[in-house]
């Protein structure tokens, strides 16, 4: 992998930084096998290299190997595609893509992680300079009749843990947090909310960013009413975060499609409040995030859920 | 000039300071003009305004005439230039608006004679009287400010803006001089006084005078004598008003 | 009056965000006006309150904060209806430039006789009757009130006719036309704007025009949003002078000589945010080899508001609007700010010449400069 010379934008941290065309998906993936890209092999475009190859002392490099489908035979198929976010590129007041420096929840989280591509250092995309200041944009493209209808249940949590992090990697780190409401929904949420306000200097501002300017330094600038002090103000910062709204994930109509499943008009699988794990086809049970917006606790007990459900069909019910 | 039925419907808008007084001496005088003609005092020409102007002629009469003081006679100094400039401009956009501008009429004069008061707006009637052929001979279905529109609908549409008392003709202004019909003119001029800013002020030089609604009938002509005193009066409104006023400019 | 109000608009689904007073270039200059809190009041039933608010005539409408609210409250609606209420209750709004724009307006509805059309130039070709008609709007009377403000409005006109002209096109100009009546409409007096309405609708028809031509965003807006509410759907095709001539511009029915210069474009509210017309103003500029256009930070949906709109408000807080975009003009290098809208043309054109900046960039309506690179 290391003396690879094709660089691959990699798609796992969300474009922020690069791969090889031989790579791993990423460091925890299971199973831990590495992949060829064909489409980016030097080898696979030009007929010449095998670089890997050669200096594979095991062998395990396989050029010949070909994609091959494979059919199983089974009782019951669980669904748990989960979901995709939204691009926040058509809400053009926050101007993702066109100001440096506004990134998504996600490519957060990927700059934050010890994996990723700055070795979790928090460094803004436009200079690579560390961001102390960073301005966080709950509901951007969520709970709006222009985009998405629904609330997306986890940005909330994601960033308050994002604004915690940032503290803990970095202590002049200063996080606000612009919310229309905070929807820790759980157990001991609320609590998580006052340690990130107590002890990691957390601010929370009642109030919509309503837009975002391209300031000196390429430093976004937010401007929001604080509806608590009814003041219209602008806060300069180094990096924006946007809690963009999160979707079923791409394919899962189509999927949806091919299994007969019925899903909702976002494209969320439909099921029953009475059976909540099951589709409308037999044998076909749904969990976790493409039944609708949902946490990692709720999605888990929904996978047990489907899973016993799954298990009660297959093993026949006695 | 005798009155005929024809005359055309004329909303004269005359300064308070020379042109009102034109007006007074044409009561005292014993002068006629046209019983069509309304007569309303402002405050002075250079609160005409252009809106005033378009209002009025929204109201469809035959012409609208404004008499300010002559040039370099303006009491607030430059008054009588600033409404040269807005008559020019409305009949600019009468132009535009398919209006004859020879329907504004403007006359800049510090004449106090009360014939020439009269005369001119005989002159302005019989201008208008003339246009109000003309527009009859080139086509009907031209729409042309409406004969049938009684005075008063004028005269109601610019008083409230124009914050003064409204002097409406019933019949034809004769001039039998009367003392006591002079002074309830003068209460009936008084009235546009609140409201207004530079008037509020000269009304603080002046009586406190209850709001009446004066009708020509009522106020008609007055004699020499009241009209020396308003000017007495007016020089002491002046007086005070200096000593008050850091005023419009 | 307030409840019909809230219905109409849904103003009760507001979430109290703070996205509309966030997003609204009033409140930034201006802490008393907040579209929230107006909203709020309203549905806290407070109907005296809200008629007596001066601030509702602060209100720009210029569409941003509707554009962006979650709740898809209409507060342009909001601001309209409330006005209509206010000034039925005896709370009219101020009149800006001393009344006159708006007295002409009204002027209009009675008393104006057949428009003069003598100030079409002498080598430009128009029509009494025909299939396309251009709506000259309120232009011809600009040309008499903002000369001073160095706005040559009558000119925008004839260069419209004289694009149309080199585009094929031999428009009808009506001198029976009236005002538009959008800012009757907007400034709460809706019965001047369907007196002023159906003349126009009557002369089109007279006329025999199957399109209608505007230079004016508020009048195209007025016609292809407002009208069809009050009259139905209408017997005619509307288009903005910009999509007219990007059309015969794709047609290969205009062409435009070289024209070196960089330029900015300003997006009126009427025309972007309103209509959805974004993509044509910047064809036909596109469309002139050697012109170059550079967006501004804020543009089109996003674009800032030129300060002022109705003839209701004009303050220190309108100019510093102004002001802000015409430094954001500035900012892209650009050497001309285009303008899709004549009044957008006015109200910039005068906060540069208050002196209020140094070296102000020039503005020119589309036309005009589309006209010029059109040669000779």
């Amino acid at each position: 992998m290391a003396k690879c010379p094709t660089k691959v934008a990699d798609s796992f941290n969300v474009g922020l930084g690069e791969r090889k065309a031989i790579y791993l998906y990423f460091d925890q993936g299971i199973p831990s096998v590495m992949t060829i890209d064909e489409d980016n092999c030097r080898y696979f475009a030009t007929g010449k290299c095998k670089v890997c190859e050669k200096m594979c002392k095991k062998g395990a490099v396989d050029f010949e190997q070909k994609d091959h489908r494979v059919s199983l035979d089974v009782g019951a198929i669980i669904l748990a595609t989960g979901l995709s976010v939204m691009d926040p590129t058509p809400l053009t007041q926050y101007g993702y893509g066109r100001i440096p420096n506004v990134i998504t929840g996600l490519e957060y989280e990927r700059l934050i992680n010890a994996t990723g591509p700055t070795g979790g250092h928090l460094l803004r995309p436009s200079d690579g300079e560390l961001a102390h200041r960073v301005g966080f944009v709950q509901c951007a493209g969520s709970r709006d009749l222009n985009h998405c209808d629904y609330c997306s249940s986890v940005c909330c949590m994601y960033s308050i843990k994002d604004a915690m992090l940032g503290r803990e990697h970095d202590p002049e780190s200063v996080s606000h947090i612009f919310h229309t409401d905070l929807r820790n929904v759980g157990k001991w949420f609320q609590r998580y909310q006052i340690r990130g306000e107590e002890e990691y200097g957390i601010k929370f501002v009642r109030g919509r960013i309503a837009e975002i300017q391209h300031g000196p330094a390429d430093n976004p600038v937010l401007w929001y009413e604080d509806t608590r002090t009814r003041e219209v103000a602008s806060l300069e910062v180094d990096l924006v975060v946007l809690a963009t709204a999160a979707l079923p994930s791409l394919d899962a109509k189509e999927l949806a499609g091919t299994l007969g499943v019925k899903v909702d008009r976002y494209g969320f699988v439909l099921t029953d409040d009475a059976t909540p794990s099951s589709t409308n086809v037999k044998g076909i049970y749904a969990c976790g995030f493409c039944k609708g917006p949902c946490d990692i606790p709720e999605s888990v007990a929904q996978a047990s859920a489907a899973a016993s459900s799954a298990s009660t069909r297959v093993l026949g019910n006695k | 000039m005798v009155s005929r039925s024809g005359d055309p419907n004329i909303l004269a808008l005359v300064c308070a300071w020379h042109p009102l007084t034109a007006a007074d001496n044409a009561g005292e005088d014993g002068c006629t003009y046209s019983a069509k003609a309304t007569v309303v005092a402002v405050e002075c020409a250079g609160r005409v305004t252009t809106a005033a102007l378009l209002k009025a002629l929204a109201g469809r009469p035959d012409g609208v005439l404004v008499a300010a003081c002559g040039r370099g006679d303006c009491h607030y100094s430059n008054g009588n230039e600033s409404c040269e400039k807005v008559v020019e401009e409305t009949r600019e956009i009468m132009r535009v608006a398919g209006i004859d501008p020879a329907r504004l009429g403007f006359d800049l004069s510090s004449d106090v004679d009360g014939r020439r008061f009269a005369s001119l707006i005989d002159g302005f009637s019989e201008d208008i009287s003339k246009l109000n052929g003309r527009a009859a001979g080139r086509a009907r279905a031209v729409r042309k400010p409406a004969r049938t529109r009684s005075g008063k609908r004028t005269t109601k549409r610019v008083s409230p803006k124009k914050k003064v008392a409204t002097k409406r003709a019933t019949g034809r202004k004769k001039v039998t001089p009367k003392k006591k019909t002079a002074a309830k003119r003068a209460t009936g001029r008084k009235k546009a006084a609140p409201k207004k800013k530079t008037a509020a002020k000269r009304a603080t030089g002046r009586k406190k005078a209850t709001p009446k609604k004066t009708t020509a009938a009522k106020r008609a002509p007055s004699t020499r004598k009241t009209a020396k005193r308003a000017t007495a009066k007016k020089k002491s409104a002046t007086k005070s008003r200096r000593a008050k006023s850091t005023g419009r400019k | 009056m307030l409840e019909e109000t809230i219905q109409r608009t849904k103003a009760y689904y507001c979430l109290e965000c703070g996205i509309c007073t966030g997003s609204c270039p009033v409140s930034r200059y201006h802490p008393d006006f907040s579209p929230r809190l107006m909203v709020e009041r309203a549905l806290l039933r407070a109907e005296g309150l809200a008629l007596e608010d001066r601030e509702i005539w602060s209100c720009l409408t210029c569409g941003t904060c509707s554009a962006r609210c979650p709740s898809l409250v209409d507060y342009n609606e909001f601001t309209r209806s409330t006005r209509v209420a206010a000034r039925k209750d005896g709370h009219p709004g101020v009149d800006t430039h001393a009344g006159t724009v708006l007295a002409f307006m009204e002027l209009q509805t009675k008393g104006a006789g057949e428009r003069d059309l003598s100030w079409i130039a002498d080598d430009l070709r128009t029509s009494r009757k025909g299939k396309v008609l251009f709506f000259t709007g309120c232009l011809p009377y600009f040309g008499v009130v903002f000369r001073d403000y160095g706005v040559d409005a009558v000119g925008m006109a004839n260069s419209t006719i004289r694009l149309m002209n080199a585009a094929g096109v031999r428009p009808v100009v009506s001198p029976a036309e009236r005002c538009c009546g959008h800012d009757p409409y907007w400034t709460g007096d809706a019965e001047t704007m369907k007196t002023l309405a159906r003349r126009n609708l009557r002369m089109i028809e007279e006329s025999g025009a199957r399109k209608v031509v505007f230079a004016c965003p508020e009048c195209y807006a007025m016609f292809k949003l407002v009208y069809p509410d009050f009259f139905g759907r209408l017997k005619f095709e509307v288009a903005h002078v910009t999509e007219f001539l990007a059309a015969s511009v794709a047609k290969g029915k205009l062409a435009f000589g070289e024209m070196e210069g960089t330029v900015t474009y300003q997006d009126p509210c009427r025309l972007g945010r309103y209509a959805g017309v974004y993509d044509e103003p910047r064809e036909l500029l596109a469309a002139v080899p050697g012109l170059e256009l550079v967006e501004m930070p804020r543009a089109r949906a996003e674009a800032l508001c030129c300060g002022s709109s109705g003839w209701v408000s004009c303050t220190r807080v309108n100019k510093r609007i102004q002001l802000e975009r015409l430094t954001e003009a500035a900012g892209t290098g650009a050497s001309t700010l285009v303008t899709g809208c004549p009044k957008c043309n006015i109200h910039l054109a005068c906060a540069a010449r208050d002196g209020d900046i140094d070296d102000p960039i020039e503005i020119r309506f589309v036309t005009d400069l589309m006209a010029e690179a059109l040669g000779t």
